[in-house]
């Protein structure tokens, strides 16, 4: 995968950030995170709202590197693998482990119920909030005027 | 797929060998893998060696057996029972790094029943403390020599135990069916529910 063939295949856009748009996803994640530590919701409702973090923590990265995911059929999936292309090796586990999440998060959202587990909807609250952190440390040292 | 392909002896023993074609097998370690008797495996094990599928060597009084990766048909045979039978060997290998992180680990719904189509996903469920953040690495691995998607669920053995005891729906449906062990065994289940 390469920004040439995303944006060949209409996978991706060119798209110029800006501090105030950053600044909305900061804020949905934010909220996010904090839902997802509701404990009386659902396992399956915690982690699909912490999945959401993460999804728009990547989307913010692919944002500063100049893009956009074309929303169309698997745009999670491509966001997911992209932040690879920004962030580099560090990405790597991360956008595994999502990828594995995004799936179950479609099954929790379209088609059954009580399928994460309380461990995994803990886990991915983790891994969701370190996954920011990470984001929120590469944009201060490569995009310093639109950091937090 | 398989059962319309092969009977149930031979798969198993196709399975195991074409999983780990390295291995040499001794008899009652082959049956006991399978469930059976040294005795019933005999006359497959003959049959497959004959058409030059596996080969024998004997140490004493003592039979071993493996694949013959010189066939021309072998790579085409593990192809195939990687893609079906083969599925718990693949998993063992990629859960057994992990040690004693994982207490328990076992294939259930439509594979592990021995209905599952050529392309269904393969449902697992893991018991301990490895999380899905460290077994993804390794879960895209088996998928990628699978050919199919493998769908984990993760209890921490706290949990799982919690669950069992709370009559939780999905998990007495699955404890009920079917399952493959990959790690551990019916005891290790049994000894998590404190039964």
């Amino acid at each position: 995968m390469t920004w040439t063939n995303l944006l060949a295949n209409k996978e991706a856009q060119r798209h110029k950030t800006s501090k105030k748009e950053l600044d909305n996803m900061r804020a949905l994640i934010a909220r996010d995170l904090a839902d997802a530590r509701l404990a009386g919701l659902s396992a399956d409702r915690r982690f699909a709202t912490a999945y959401n973090a993460a999804l728009q923590a990547a989307n913010m990265a692919i944002a500063c590197a100049g893009y956009r995911i074309t929303s169309k059929v698997g745009h999670h999936r491509v966001s997911l693998e992209s932040t690879k292309l920004v962030l580099g090796k560090p990405a790597h586990a991360y956008a595994d482990y999502f990828e594995t999440c995004r799936r179950k998060r479609n099954t929790i959202d379209y088609t059954f119920s009580n399928v994460a587990t309380d461990t995994e909807a803990k886990e991915i609250l983790v891994q969701a909030s370190r996954f920011y952190g990470e984001v929120e440390d590469w944009i201060t040292n490569n995009h310093p005027s639109l950091k937090k | 797929m398989l059962t319309a392909l092969f009977p149930q002896v031979r798969q198993g023993v196709l399975a195991a060998t074409l999983g780990q074609p390295d291995k040499w097998w001794y008899l009652s370690e082959l049956a006991g893998r399978l469930g059976t008797s040294p005795s019933s495996l005999q006359r497959e094990l003959s049959s497959l060696v004959a058409s030059g599928i596996l080969v024998h060597r004997r140490e004493g009084t003592r039979a071993y057996f493996k694949a013959e990766t010189q066939s021309p048909v072998f790579r085409d045979l593990q192809q195939l029972f990687e893609k079906t039978a083969g599925l718990a060997p693949i998993l063992e290998q990629i859960l057994e790094p992990f040690g004693n992180k994982i207490q328990c680990a076992f294939i259930y719904g439509s594979v592990a029943r021995s209905r599952e189509q050529a392309m269904s996903d393969v449902d697992v469920m893991v018991i301990g403390k490895a999380g899905l953040m460290n077994l993804s690495p390794a879960l895209r691995k088996a998928e990628g020599r699978l050919g199919r998607e493998v769908n984990v669920t993760v209890y921490s053995p706290e949990e799982f135990e919690e669950r069992v005891k709370s009559h939780d729906h999905f998990l007495t449906a699955v404890l009920r069916g079917r399952k493959q062990f990959v790690k551990g065994g019916q005891s290790d289940l049994d000894e998590l529910v404190g039964k």
